[in-house]
């Protein structure tokens, strides 16, 4: 069904192949208003944007998880989130929140961009900016700066302004949320990223987020203290991550892969820098892009890609267990000035970039526009050791450009305690490109298969992230766990819906079942990811059917490893000891074979009462049922194996 | 928006607490409702907390705490959790201000965020300086539990340092409440520098004059670092000397001279607080003229520079609340008026979920100058803004602001405006 938001007409027709998000026969809502009062945004239906819609102050979008927001392609469809509004995009592994456009089909990639929009969030942190001549360049609750590829309604239009002094701001929280196709273009240099984040505040929660085929920039952040977690972004048509205005924060586990998103150029359709890093508008101004960024996996084009790290404006890094392989150009790229008018390192008495390499993290020099005191108790909190600037623990592979190391080993990323390491040997698992093709000019080898977990110099690291509450220790480099075959990219991303990265090793049916008293043998099944993160509100459900109705019967489980005994007239599929999970009743009727039994083990990790079930932990299940008929009484399901995902 | 610094907090402490009992009676009606008292104490002794008890207080101002927190909990948690925490924990703030400890208590406990754990460690910190230590011990152990343990601290990927320490920080302040320097000092070591400025400043608020030199050989070395949250820290401990050593003339000079010299290119509105912070200690020694000099030299600074419109409002209201307190009426009345004027003028071009933001403020403000009328209208003007926005969330968050800061300020609530607070309340629902 058909409906414009508001109510002011109710066109009325049907909505087909929604895939991993929304669902067959849902009604499809245009909304071409903005959103004033609270909404929420459900799944039964499609939401299809008209024009750009933004979040005003005060209001809070709720999406659902499942919801699809799927829009006419070319009718620059888009939305805003305003400094005062929040969103909360409530996807899951198992029901993303997807934005797209009506081209895409949800079961390939083709190749588009500027179908639709973006989002865009802006919030009310410290930012650093000087465009507007009232902002100064120490930091201040009243330089604010208008959002890229918004257009304001009027001068002064505050819709479209972001930046304020509250670096504890709270914007809502974006989680399991797929962006394709999107960037519409408003006019030259104005366009849209796939996640456009200005000045959003520490509270905002942001995690497991794709951008696909997005005509510029994959996420830009600009100031702010966001921090932001599980990210993928693949085929985007500029820099895939781009960082300015001080930004502040953390990020761990993001999966870059470069290539095009459209026949146009660099920049608007083939990928640009894998990560762009600005320290401020203008290279004196405060704050400065200050973070860490951990367990990343960038994956360049070889041919005519562009650089892996480019740095500009006083930006201070931090990258550690990390892999960069296949990059165009250099690994470390001094491009120092923006091109904005930004005057570069060393600008104004700041650091040079020499010295950004050199100086420990908590031994800036003084300079006058710097963060001294203020309102807010945490300016540049992202940095806890080592130097401003870092390239650690990380591995570089297959990166043909001549000078690709030149600038890196001018800034020390190959001295020896910094254990990088020039790897001989691929450090994912596998990778396929598609034949090469010219694309604006470039020649692109687009990656069509990707198996991302790491391999040979990747598989274990000499440090991992500090155990901070935001940051995970993970023993290795790149942004996948060795251990798992679900990566964090299964169930809710484009690529794994496309059949880019498909599961690799998921849950594995194993052992005998029991045929019962009725003559029914019993299946099992499971849906979701096995994993200690995000186990409270992602399932991992276990499920048995074609058990005898209204009896009871439990899943029970094993650590210990898996087995294939003769038991009870069936199999026990684990080794002892076992642990059992609730009694349950299967349901149905007690003459047939229409009971079921699920659980929830996702739970059973969450809980903390078994201290064994922890990421990497093979784990047997199994399903045990009364069957009176049956002289042992009982009947066993088949075993389901897994290994715990982080 | 909603935090314009902790300066703020300071004038609120210093305003009157002269008790009234303009709605005695309604509020008597809310506390028997039946089996809440029962209800309160079992759940303070299921805390361990079962001896806390509240500093008699009005029951108007009683039922204002009440009413807030009431609306605050009214946040349905899907998707508002966070706001819901973050308004329930402002109520907390002014129990704790007003030593409504068992109050505070109950109200921190319902709170299902990580804002419990920094409850609990602010209530732990005002109950030691009572006196009464073993219930701040125990509100440390509770806060603990919160920072290491609490799924909303650690758990998922909403899990953030930063709020694990928070935690911390309020407790090591706590525990030099308690006398416990070394094990805040423990506490502190651990914080990253962002988080450690609130200890060192408590620190210095407790320096005797034989560790003044050290304490300002310390401010000197960390603000030639220039780590950022250092000398923020550096600069904040100055203004504690400066209060602690007021008596000695040249000890105080120095550290404004300190405090002066380091600010560099400071944003105005930093320069401001510090300004204003430190004629609220001169005022709080009984030096009136220092106090005015001080409030000039905060006048200066604000008319030299572009404001936001509401900071611009929040800064003219607290000058003129410190003149007034000072001695100078006629100037405090003057800043307020301008205040207001500039507020009117200004008032279209504020978003409308931030003008009660500025108005609030304000009616404190002509509260302390003794202007009522002017008072109760400012608030009503407030309470009105605060309702503009169709959406319950901004007008939940600005009744709660508004609750708070009238029993904070004790003002006389008279039945119109608590018919006014009730309707607020009960009107607070979807849409959020």
């Amino acid at each position: 069904m058909k409906k414009l938001i508001n109510g002011k007409a109710a066109l009325l027709t049907a909505v087909i192949g929604a895939g991993a998000a929304g669902s067959a026969n849902a009604a499809e809502i245009l909304v071409t208003a903005d959103i004033s009062t609270s909404t929420t945004w459900t799944a039964n239906n499609t939401y299809n944007l008209q024009n750009q819609i933004y979040v005003l102050p005060g209001a809070t979008l709720t999406i659902e998880p499942g919801t699809l927001i799927q829009s006419d392609t070319g009718v620059g469809g888009s939305l805003a989130v305003c400094k005062g509004a929040q969103i909360f995009v409530q996807g899951t592994s198992a029901k993303p929140v997807v934005f797209t456009s009506k081209a895409d089909t949800l079961t390939g990639w083709h190749e588009g961009v500027n179908e639709w929009g973006n989002l865009t969030i802006m919030g009310a942190a410290y930012i650093s900016e000087n465009a507007i001549a009232t902002n100064t360049p120490a930091p201040n609750a009243a330089n604010v700066a208008p959002m890229e590829g918004l257009v304001a309604a009027f001068p002064g239009d505050t819709k479209v302004l972001y930046g304020g002094g509250n670096d504890d701001d709270d914007s809502g929280s974006v989680s399991y949320a797929s962006f394709r196709y999107g960037g519409k273009v408003i006019g030259l240099n104005n366009e849209l990223n796939g996640l456009s984040l200005g000045g959003i505040g520490r509270n905002t929660d942001l995690h497991h987020i794709e951008i696909l085929s997005n005509v510029d920039d994959g996420i830009e952040i600009w100031g702010g203290t966001v921090n932001l977690k599980h990210f993928s972004i693949w085929y985007v048509g500029d820099d895939s991550l781009d960082i300015d205005q001080g930004w502040r924060g953390k990020a761990q586990n993001g999966l870059i892969v470069q290539g095009y998103s459209a026949n146009a150029s660099q920049g608007s359709g083939v990928g640009d820098n894998a990560i762009e890093m600005d320290g401020a508008e203008q290279s004196d101004y405060q704050p400065v892009t200050t973070g860490t960024l951990y367990n990343l996996t960038v994956i360049g084009q070889p041919i005519d890609g562009d650089h892996g790290t480019a740095w500009r404006d006083n930006c201070r890094m931090q990258v550690r267990n990390s892999i960069f392989m296949e990059l165009g150009e250099e690994l470390v790229k001094f491009d120092n000035v923006d091109g904005d008018g930004g005057a570069g390192y060393g600008f104004n008495g700041t650091l040079s970039w020499a010295n950004t390499w050199a100086t420990a993290y908590n031994a800036v020099p003084a300079h006058g526009n710097d963060f001294t005191t203020g309102t807010y108790t945490t300016n540049y909190p992202a940095q806890v050791d080592g130097n401003l600037a870092e390239i650690k623990d990380s591995v570089f592979y297959n990166n043909p450009f001549a000078n690709a190391y030149t600038q890196a080993t001018t800034v020390g990323v190959f001295n020896a305690g910094n254990n990088n390491v020039t790897a001989v040997a691929s450090p994912i698992t596998a990778i396929t490109r598609a034949a090469p093709v010219v694309k604006g000019g470039k020649t692109m080898l687009q990656v069509t298969s990707l198996d991302p977990r790491p391999a040979n110099d990747a598989v274990t690291s000499v440090g991992s992230a500090p155990n901070d509450g935001f940051f995970t220790p993970q023993q290795y480099r790149g942004a996948f766990d060795p251990a798992c075959g679900q990566t964090w990219l299964d169930g809710w991303t484009a690529t794994y819906a496309y059949g880019i990265t498909p599961t690799v090793s998921g849950p594995a049916q194993y052992c005998t079942a029991k045929v019962n008293s009725l003559g029914c043998t019993p299946t099992v099944a499971s849906t979701g990811t096995p994993s200690v993160l995000n186990c409270s509100s992602n399932a991992f459900t276990l499920s048995a059917s074609g058990l005898l109705g209204n009896k009871n019967g439990l899943w029970f489980y094993g650590t210990n490893g898996l087995n294939g005994v003769a038991f009870q007239g069936g199999h026990l599929c684990i080794k002892l000891p076992i642990k059992r999970l609730n009694v349950l009743n299967t349901g149905g009727q007690g003459s047939a074979c229409n009971g079921t039994l699920s659980t929830d083990f996702n739970a059973r990790i969450c809980s903390g009462s078994d201290t064994a079930l922890v990421a990497g932990t093979l784990v047997g299940t199994q399903c045990w049922s009364r069957d009176p008929a049956s002289p042992s009484t009982t009947n066993l399901t088949s075993g389901i194996s897994f290994v715990i995902c982080p | 928006m909603r935090t314009h610094g902790f300066f703020l907090w300071s004038s609120l402490f210093l305003a009157s607490f002269s008790e009234t009992h303009a709605f005695a009676s309604s509020a008597s009606r809310a506390n028997d409702e039946p089996g809440a008292q029962a209800g309160r104490d079992a759940r303070l002794d299921a805390l361990g907390l079962g001896a806390l008890a509240d500093a008699p207080l009005s029951a108007a101002r009683a039922e204002l705490l009440d009413l807030a927190f009431a609306a605050a909990s009214a946040f349905p948690t899907n998707p508002h959790a966070k706001n819901k925490a973050r308004a329930q924990a402002e109520v907390v703030d002014a129990c704790v201000a007003l030593d409504q400890h068992a109050r505070a208590a109950r109200f921190a406990s319902e709170i299902d965020g990580w804002e419990r754990g920094t409850a609990y460690a602010d209530l732990a910190a005002r109950l030691a300086e009572r006196g009464a230590k073993q219930d701040a011990q125990r509100c440390l152990a509770l806060a603990e539990v919160v920072a290491e343990k609490d799924r909303t601290v650690l758990e998922d990927e909403g899990g953030q340092v930063w709020r694990r320490d928070r935690i911390r920080a309020r407790m090591a302040r706590a525990r030099l409440a308690l006398g416990e320097e070394r094990a805040a000092a423990a506490l502190s070591d651990e914080l990253p520098d962002a988080e450690r400025g609130l200890v060192t400043t408590e620190i210095a608020a407790r320096t005797d004059a034989a560790d003044f030199d050290e304490r300002m050989r310390w401010v000197d070395e960390t603000v030639k670092l220039a780590n950022f949250e250092l000398v923020q820290a550096a600069l904040a401990t100055c203004v504690e000397l400066f209060d602690a050593h007021y008596a000695d003339v040249a000890k105080r000079e120095a550290c404004e001279t300190k405090i002066e010299s380091s600010w560099g290119k400071l944003p105005i509105g930093i320069r401001v607080e510090f300004v204003l912070d430190l004629g609220q200690r001169a005022l709080a020694h009984g030096d009136r003229a220092k106090t005015l000099a001080l409030a000039s030299k905060a006048k200066a600074l604000i008319d030299g520079a572009v404001w936001p419109p509401v900071l611009k409002v929040d800064v003219l209201s607290r000058l003129a609340k410190l003149r007034h307190r000072a001695g100078d009426v006629e100037a405090g009345r003057a800043d307020a008026n301008f205040a207001l004027a500039y507020f009117d003028a200004e008032e279209r071009a504020i978003v409308d979920i931030e003008r009660a933001d500025a108005l609030r403020p304000l009616a404190e403000t002509f509260h302390v100058l003794g202007d009522a009328a002017t008072a109760r209208k400012t608030y009503q003007r407030a309470l009105e803004a605060g309702q503009t926005n169709p959406n319950a969330r901004p007008r939940c968050q600005d009744f709660v602001a508004t609750c708070c800061s009238l029993a904070r300020i004790d003002f006389a609530v008279d039945e119109e405006l608590l018919q006014t607070l009730q309707a607020i309340r009960a009107s607070l629902r979807e849409p959020w």
